[in-house]
């Protein structure tokens, strides 16, 4: 059975996300596998997002201090492991915007946090997470080897390396890597260099604005963890930060 | 997790551009309404009054007064429509087609094609070569922002945007009776 190269694309959570996958003679297979695996996209889009009318999130950032907030599972899932990692970086990785020192939330079960104060925005891990159930989902549909990109938040899985290169805020080619069974991730932060209001970086436990002029590339086992830790390299300039060799990832800064 | 950090090849090539080519029209259609048993073409020609309604239901520009649709029916009755477009992403025209039913709720969206220009460097190709992803016709790219605001990211919105301009010619014809 001759083998090729099967891929779609489609925009989702505020990016274009692409899904190769290395499949054999039966499209439909593949077909199905796809279908699937959008639809987990769309799933995490619609309870994530921050813009989306109705998410999970944008239901617990309206509603009223105390108040309890049904979500989606996945919801649940990701905002119990942004719990860990906020407490494992020392705060510097945090979903919550505006509370200073404060948790945003706490979960209730498996259905429902309840909100004591503040907003969250997901935007640093939605993605990775999202990346990852799509990659469960084409596993479960018996693909075997394949690539899901969101925008640059990617992960391989099965056996074979991909060519990953970084690039840097002006486009220029930073590194060169070749990635299998695992995820990338990257973030830059340039100083001063353009008034974009997302050149910097808030600090969530201080509030404090600060300016990275590098690219920050972290590789790590499931997508999910890549993409939270670029936060935690970022802020803490650090490279090697424990929670990298915890984790199991690995970061460069370009 | 494998993770092997390779030597940066520099070359004076000129810039080139790359496309990934996703799904042809003729296949999206297919993927969009898997039980139509029959596409056929609507050429739409908008007038004025007609664009600046599209315009104001759009929030953005007509920009365009022909539109060419795809209706999809099966045993004649119309199922809805496609509609391949072009925006500029970062730079470069991405291809996509949208679905929208006779309901005029989307339905489906997919990227037919993606072309990104090079920088002037360019890597040569043999490390290329051990990859699964060697069909790709550019390697996969991470980081590569402007003042934070990807490739991709821009993308997506400008392909949003587009959506959204469609599904009000779908709309603004329709009820001017020039659909199904």
């Amino acid at each position: 059975m001759r083998a090729h190269v099967a891929r779609r694309a489609q925009p989702w959570l505020g990016t274009i996300v692409s899904i190769d996958v290395r499949v054999g003679n039966d499209g439909r297979h593949a077909e199905r596998a796809f279908a699937r695996a959008f639809a987990a996209l769309e799933r995490v889009h619609n309870a994530m997002s921050l813009q989306c009318v109705g998410s999970d999130v944008a239901r617990f950032n309206a509603a009223g201090r105390g108040e309890r907030v049904v979500c989606d599972r996945w919801t649940v899932n990701v905002l119990r492991l942004a719990q860990r990692l906020q407490r494992a970086s020392d705060g510097l990785f945090d979903v919550a915007l505006g509370t200073a020192c404060g948790a945003a939330f706490d979960i209730v079960d498996d259905r429902s946090v309840r909100k004591l104060g503040g907003r969250i925005d997901l935007g640093g891990i939605a993605k990775g997470y999202a990346v990852d159930r799509a990659v469960l989902v084409l596993r479960a549909s018996g693909v075997d080897q394949g690539l899901v990109n969101a925008g640059g938040d990617l992960r391989a899985f099965g056996a074979g390396a991909w060519p990953i290169e970084v690039r840097s805020g002006r486009g220029h080619l930073r590194a060169q890597m070749a990635l299998e069974r695992g995820a990338v991730a990257t973030s830059q932060y340039c100083n001063g260099r353009s008034p974009h209001r997302d050149d910097t970086l808030i600090a969530p436990a201080t509030g404090a604005a600060h300016a990275i002029d590098n690219t920050i590339t972290v590789a790590a086992p499931r997508c999910v963890l890549a993409d939270a830790l670029t936060k935690v390299v970022a802020l803490s300039s650090n490279p090697h930060h424990p929670l990298l060799r915890e984790l199991g990832g690995q970061a460069w800064l370009q | 997790m494998r993770i092997e950090v390779l030597p940066i090849v520099l070359g004076a090539l000129p810039a080139s551009v790359w496309a990934v080519d996703y799904v042809s029209a003729s296949e999206a259609e297919a993927l969009m309404f898997p039980q139509a048993d029959e596409f056929a073409t609507v050429n739409l020609r908008l007038d004025n009054a007609q664009l600046q309604e599209v315009g104001k239901r759009a929030g953005l520009p007509a920009r365009s007064a022909q539109w060419g649709v795809r209706v999809a029916r099966r045993a004649s009755s119309p199922l809805g429509y496609v509609v391949v477009d072009n925006v500029i992403g970062k730079f470069e025209l991405i291809t996509y087609a949208v679905a929208v039913g006779t309901d005029g709720a989307i339905r489906q969206i997919e990227i037919l094609s993606y072309r990104e220009s090079h920088g002037g460097e360019v890597r040569l190709p043999a490390w290329r070569k051990q990859f699964v992803g060697k069909t790709v016709a550019g390697p996969l790219r991470v980081g590569d922002d402007i003042a934070n605001i990807s490739g991709a990211t821009l993308s997506c919105t400008h392909v949003t945007d587009g959506v959204r301009r469609i599904v009000a010619v779908l709309q603004v014809a329709h009820e001017a009776g020039a659909l199904p």
